[in-house]
């Protein structure tokens, strides 16, 4: 590894995207932009002017073939790709003028945004719900709910049946809390697209 | 045509309107963001993030079609489909407008 890179261990829930684009783009404030992000939540920042810089994701899954001319779209519109992880595309752009926007009137108040109406971040929740969350929600129904109810039904009769035990009651355990965190990201973010259009 | 799409193109949303109005003539996405600045002076502005995202649906559900790559931007032009739900959308607009302005509607 690179050892002018500087690595940062945070944790986003899948709903909480808008978290960390806040997160990248005060990192960048303060002089340190993203190199790469990868898996487990590790971010390598790499020293740099302090600017601001808007930093946004976007969960939009395509069809290799199709990968180009979605980065090509936002490129015109002046934004760098940087990755994707997760499925997620991670892009960035200077934050526009502030001046300069009022000048040229409402429409450059979307420049720093990759969504201009409340539909479209509704539209990628509900990708992100099916693609990511409902999966969870069927291995959780499927496959952990049962194997615990298994080896709590057991009830650790012998040493090899109380370490399954333990170990689904861990497992369940962590998807409630995921569950549970993502449920609430999702009515929170529903909420936030859905009265800003009232 | 289906009611399903009736039910979710009427009435559009002004970002569907505008794209879907620039389709009668070929386009790819930056440029349909860019006329529609021209046509609303400036106050209505297509994010690139909405602009895939309803491509991508209104190709989908047939209203508009891909037409060729140019330099990684892909082109489209309505469908037939597309503009039977664009001609309804603007005979609502229609009578909205005549309303309006005290006039008669007769359909």
């Amino acid at each position: 590894m690179d050892r002018r890179l500087r690595k940062e261990y945070h944790w986003f829930a899948l709903t909480d995207y808008e978290q960390e684009e806040n997160f990248l783009r005060k990192k960048h404030n303060a002089g340190y932009k993203l190199a790469k992000v990868t898996m487990l939540g590790t971010y390598y920042f790499e020293k740099c002017k302090p600017e601001d810089v808007v930093y946004k994701l976007d969960f939009n899954p395509q069809k290799p073939e199709d990968k180009d001319s979605y980065i090509q779209m936002y490129e015109d519109y002046g934004w760098e790709y940087i990755q994707d992880l997760n499925e997620y595309s991670y892009f960035r752009k200077p934050a526009a003028d502030e001046n300069i926007a009022s000048e040229k009137g409402t429409a450059n108040q979307y420049d720093s945004e990759i969504f201009s109406d409340d539909e479209s971040k509704l539209e990628m929740m509900k990708r992100i719900f099916v693609k990511k969350m409902l999966p969870i929600l069927i291995i959780f129904g499927a496959v952990v709910i049962p194997q615990f109810m298994i080896s709590l039904h057991n009830n650790g009769r012998s040493t090899v049946g109380a370490v399954l035990l333990i170990m689904w009651a861990v497992l369940f355990a962590v998807y409630v809390a995921v569950i549970v965190r993502c449920g609430m990201g999702f009515r929170r973010l529903g909420q936030k697209y859905k009265n800003k259009k009232d | 045509m289906e009611e399903r799409l009736k039910r979710i193109y009427v009435p559009m949303t002004e970002t569907g309107f505008y794209i879907l109005f620039c389709l009668q003539e070929e386009m790819h996405g930056y440029n349909i963001g860019k006329k529609v600045r021209e046509l609303t002076g400036g106050e209505i502005a297509i994010s690139p993030g909405t602009m895939y995202g309803t491509l991508s649906k209104m190709e989908k559900d047939g209203l508009i079609e891909f037409v060729r790559e140019e330099e990684k931007r892909k082109i489209y032009r309505i469908t037939g489909l597309g503009e039977q739900i664009l001609q309804l959308e603007i005979k609502r607009i229609c009578r909205l407008y005549q309303n309006i302005r005290g006039e008669v509607y007769n359909g």
